[in-house]
């Protein structure tokens, strides 16, 4: 049975920083399941590529469910910048607002979607965080997880730096650096702006941002892993079989993190790339990966929305709501 | 401060963001996005032009056009240029309420600084912002098209190529597929035929804004020979960066791109030197 849903724009305070969220919330009583869409952080808005996060929370919110869509900080329209990617400090602050959200507005259990990066946010807020009692990922760079790799980070310096000569040495921008002065120029204004960017931290011995409470480890196979199999919280991940995501897993060789936690793991392949969401059949593919989850480990049935057009009876008396902050 | 609401009528509301100063703004911007993945691309960056105007005193409301982002949904699906105008008065509307500026700036971003200009046609002087404009739609939706094809070569090496045109599918369906958008034969058929005007006004404050490695195009030049030979007041600043239709290999926060730092700076620099023109 769908129901109508009303719609609330909100910033959450999660220590210094504001999250930027919205809330789609279902006009008649709720169900007491959440739905918190995380995305992949980069170039990212809460709507998600082509309104996917959208459409799955208006979804979600015609069959009862309170669904929440959210930047962390330094993404989308909240505040702050998104100094590294690591999975820790603030980012789990982040999350961890806006769980505190949706349990104040009377969610008891919460599915967790996360994209790419995102899936590793939700993976390692379930861990931390009871209320997540269930894990929808696709295209999740587990791999990094696994090799308890602080790649969650940016890459090394010297593969920063060999990424950045394999670009140089493409033909087209060789023949730009040989044929465009105006080019050569921003070329070296970009060398000369890192350079002094790197020397000036290093000379005034910048000290590393600093770490929440919970974090004083990175994200690892047994911080992550070992309390979701212990509260069997089911972790159901897509991937495209193109992913680099899927392809670093399966080049991992030994997984011995996710083999013990085989039984509330389930993989599923598309024979197609998913990750960047590029296609709408990834997109689709996608929505329809979180509607699965949703039906298993709750009995909810969503009513799949057409792309581009959101599904449910609008609550035309719902309030208009402004929020603000300072 | 920053606010966030849905404005408009209920069922068919679009999202909108106020950034403000925390004293009387002594000016005002309404932003127009583009659409599509532009909207997602650049957000951001817009948002950091917004929070530096903020900080030189000016407010500025951003927007998801109905049927995009988080707005609600527009009845029939179809963005065209008329809905995408009508969010940007909207927009424009709130933002007078709000901040009792009565002559704020335009800015529109690609698609977007189709619906500033038209904005801009109801006051000769209001100043405006033509950032990575396209000159009219069908460039824009050639260039869609381009990237959408070269997202797929990069997606899935496999992938068959080739097919039928976006035009050609468009005259026996509905909507077409275009780098993961659904651009509706409805959206398609307005937009493409909508064209920055030749004309803006003898005495208005023009910036464009040239986003790229090369300079503007041969259509931008001629733009803005006739605005300056009607008399409008035409400044260009150029920004080197890869363009926006790449899908970016490596990221890095926009907050430390120098291009960006470039970019917000040019746009609020002569905001503000035009604000004080206007008072003085």
């Amino acid at each position: 049975m769908t129901t109508g849903w009303h719609e609330s724009p909100m910033y959450l305070p999660a220590g210094p920083e504001a999250v930027f969220a919205i809330a789609t919330q279902p006009s008649g009583p709720g169900n007491g399941i959440g739905v918190l869409c995380l995305h992949a952080g980069v170039s990212s808005l809460t709507s998600h590529r082509n309104r996917m996060y959208t459409r799955l929370c208006r979804e979600a919110a015609g069959a009862g469910c309170t669904a929440l869509r959210m930047d962390y900080h330094g993404t989308g329209d909240s505040s702050g910048v998104l100094a590294d990617r690591g999975i820790f400090g603030q980012t789990v602050d982040d999350v961890r607002a806006a769980v505190r959200w949706l349990t104040e507005h009377g969610v008891e259990r919460i599915v967790a979607v996360g994209t790419c990066w995102g899936g590793l946010v939700a993976l390692v807020s379930a861990a931390q965080l009871d209320a997540i009692v269930a894990v929808c990922l696709i295209s999740p760079p587990l791999a990094l997880v696994e090799a308890g790799a602080d790649a969650t980070e940016r890459p090394g310096k010297q593969e920063q730096l060999g990424r950045a000569f394999r670009h140089a040495l493409r033909p087209h921008v060789i023949k730009l650096l040989v044929t465009e002065r105006e080019y050569r120029r921003w070329v070296l204004r970009r060398i000369r702006g890192r350079a002094q960017r790197v020397l000036a931290r290093r000379l005034a011995r910048r000290p590393l941002p600093p770490r929440g409470d919970e974090d004083d480890v990175r994200p690892s196979p047994h911080t992550v892993f070992a309390p979701l199999a212990r509260r069997r919280v089911p972790l159901r991940v897509l991937y495209g079989e193109h992913d680099q995501a899927y392809r670093d897993l399966l080049a991992q060789g030994t997984m011995p993190a996710l083999e013990a936690a085989a039984e509330i793991i389930e993989i599923t392949v598309e024979p197609f790339a998913v990750h960047g969401f590029t296609s709408l059949r990834a997109q689709e593919t996608t929505l329809q990966h979180a509607r699965n989850c949703l039906a298993r480990d709750f009995g909810i049935t969503l009513r799949a929305s057409p792309a581009g057009v959101a599904v449910g009876r609008l609550d035309h008396d719902g309030p208009s709501e402004v929020s603000a902050r300072s | 401060m920053e606010e966030a609401a849905l404005l408009g009528e209920p069922g068919s509301r679009s999202l909108a963001f106020l950034v403000r100063p925390s004293r009387a703004a002594v000016g005002a911007m309404v932003l127009c996005s583009s659409l599509y993945h532009d909207l997602d691309l650049n957000n951001r960056t817009e948002l950091m032009v917004a929070r530096a105007l903020a900080a030189r005193g000016f407010a500025t409301v951003r927007f998801h056009y109905r049927g995009t982002g988080n707005s609600e949904d527009i009845p029939g699906g179809a963005v065209t240029f008329d809905s995408m105008v009508a969010d940007g008065r909207t927009a424009l509307s709130w933002l007078v309420e709000r901040t009792a500026v009565t002559r704020p700036f335009l800015c529109g971003f690609r698609l977007g600084a189709l619906v500033a200009a038209e904005l801009a046609r109801g006051d000769g002087g209001t100043p405006l912002v033509l950032w990575a404009p396209m000159a009219n739609g069908a460039e824009y939706y050639r260039g869609l098209s381009r990237a959408s094809m070269v997202a797929g070569v990069r997606a899935e090496s496999g992938r068959r190529q080739g097919g039928a045109s976006a035009e050609q599918q468009l005259a026996e369906q509905d909507s077409v597929e275009m780098l993961g958008n659904v651009v509706h034969r409805a959206s398609y058929d307005d937009l493409r035929r909508r064209s920055l005007p030749p004309e803006l006004g003898g005495r208005r404050r023009i910036l464009v804004v040239q986003v790229g490695l090369g300079d503007g195009t041969a259509q931008q030049e001629a733009l803005v020979a006739g605005w300056t030979a009607a008399g409008a007041h035409v400044e260009i600043l150029r920004i080197r960066m890869r363009q926006l239709w790449m899908i970016p290999d490596a990221w890095e926060p926009e907050e430390e791109s120098p291009t960006t730092q470039q970019l917000v700076a040019g746009i609020t620099d002569w905001a503000v030197d035009v604000a004080r023109g206007m008072v003085s």
